[in-house]
């Protein structure tokens, strides 16, 4: 067996930034007290000989600096200006940064991870909670979700949604969506796209006009109604070749004709998997096929809706408390409309390029 | 009047360590002997900043031993405290005193 050493990296590290007449004992201490936890398991070992051996390689080598600075000499001379001082101070920085490029790397790559870290953790920050969704007054639109026993966020059943949409009084608008893949076909390639059905009223609730033709109208989401499809920008140029002709134009999703009525503006992408292709809800396969729609255990809506003006999330919850509750009461484990937060706040938010 | 530079509260503690330690200082044993008598966590930069600094001020002296196989090869440095040192700490100690002086029963409720 290969006898354990502590990380190289590490030592090296020390080696490179301790005061040289310190570095041999400083060194030895650490790998004597590392060989004690070495027994007991390497990984761990070697975790902990890192954990210790960073720091105070950042210690002894800003100790190092520091002190060289004091031992050259370097001091502020009486007359110097602020901005001479600082200058100089900054060159004396500098030169000693150069002649300890180990202590230097470490620095910055502690900077690095930091900074970056730091910048990575408040853009997601800023674009779920801070950054407003680009939609007309989107503090008003909310997600609602079921929520699980567990407390797991859940879609709720199309009969679900349908009580909340006939009782809820406090949302202006009540919209449903489904992402999902669908095929493309009646061309010389199929292709798999990611589809968005949703109820006929849901870029009214979202607040998004179509840049042609025109977006879905009441009665387009009914059973047996003519189907009609809204096509992303992006995917009007790049799987049409951006026909000038594609408005009345028949495309085939998942073996259904669907007419194209209308084009989305540049840019504008939903949250869900930058949808391509929107169509409304009753072609979804599950409802056009069979009834398992009609059944409560099946969580196949993600509810959007609008609240109205000067209504609060906490009323608003009240609300679908209080509607939800006989169901509850029935059936505890099952997904119920328990949570309704500002969309941006919960599964992501809208994008615009 | 004391001419030697005073003494900070975590230098006292070092100094008093290696006084302990006769003749088996160095930092590994150093930094127990603090954490087991005061209770409190010993950061192993701080330490050798202050072991450097005391030898500096001429409060403590250190040589280097033979290279031994259970540290990799390496050595130890030890210290030890000199005169200046122990007459640096004895009078920490007085001033100390002096200044608790009258103020017992104060201590105690603390």
């Amino acid at each position: 067996v290969k006898p354990a050493k502590p990380p190289r990296f590490a030592v090296a590290w020390l080696e490179k930034t301790a005061p040289r007449h310190l570095a041999e004992s400083v060194i030895g201490d650490l790998e004597e007290e590392w060989r004690v936890r070495v027994v007991k398991g390497r990984a761990a070992a070697a975790l902990w000989y890192c954990a210790q051996a960073l720091p105070l390689a950042l210690r002894l080598g800003w100790f190092d600096l520091t002190h060289k600075q004091h031992r050259d000499g370097h001091h502020p001379r009486k007359g110097d200006s602020l901005m001479e001082t600082l200058w100089n101070d900054a060159r004396y920085g500098a030169r000693m940064l150069a002649r300890t490029p180990g202590f230097t790397f470490v620095a910055i790559l502690t900077l690095a991870l930091g900074l970056g870290a730091n910048a990575a953790i408040f853009s997601v920050v800023n674009a779920l909670l801070i950054k407003p969704l680009p939609l007309p007054e989107s503090e008003r639109l909310v997600s609602l979700n079921g929520m699980d026993s567990r407390g797991r966020q859940q879609y709720i059943s199309y009969p679900d949604f349908e009580d909340l949409r006939k009782q809820a009084t406090l949302f202006e608008g009540f919209s449903g969506v489904v992402p999902q893949s669908a095929n493309l076909t009646g061309r010389p390639e199929p292709i798999r796209v990611r589809g968005g059905f949703v109820s006929d009223n849901f870029f009214k609730v979202v607040g998004v006009d179509v840049a042609m033709g025109r977006g879905f109208q009441p009665g387009d989401d009914a059973l047996g109604a003519p189907l009609v499809a809204v096509l992303q920008h992006e995917t009007w140029q790049g799987v049409f070749g951006g026909d000038p002709g594609i408005l009345g134009r028949t495309i085939v999703v998942n073996n259904s004709p669907y007419t194209v009525v209308g084009i989305l503006p540049r840019g504008f992408q939903f949250v869900y998997d930058s949808i391509e292709v929107w169509m409304p809800y009753h072609s979804w396969p599950p409802f056009s096929t069979d009834d398992a729609y009609l059944n409560r255990a099946n969580g196949l809506v993600g509810p959007i809706a609008r609240l109205k003006k000067g209504v609060t999330l906490k009323a608003a919850q009240t609300e679908l408390d209080t509607i939800g509750a006989p169901r509850r009461a029935k059936d505890a484990g099952s997904p119920w409309n328990r949570c309704a937060t500002p969309w941006s706040r919960t599964c992501g938010r809208w994008f615009w390029f | 009047m004391n001419p030697l530079a005073p003494l900070g509260e975590f230098e006292q503690l070092v100094l008093l360590a290696v006084m302990r330690l006769e003749g088996e200082a160095y930092a590994v044993p150093i930094r127990q002997e603090i954490e087991g008598r005061t209770s409190r966590r010993v950061a192993r930069g701080a330490l050798y900043v202050t072991l450097d600094r005391l030898e500096e001020k001429g409060y403590l002296k250190s040589w280097l031993a033979d290279a031994t196989a259970q540290r990799g090869g390496r050595a130890k440095r030890y210290y030890e405290v000199k005169p200046a040192g122990a007459k640096a700490l004895e009078y920490s100690w007085t001033a100390l005193r002096s200044m608790w002086e009258g103020l017992e029963p104060r201590r105690r409720e603390a």
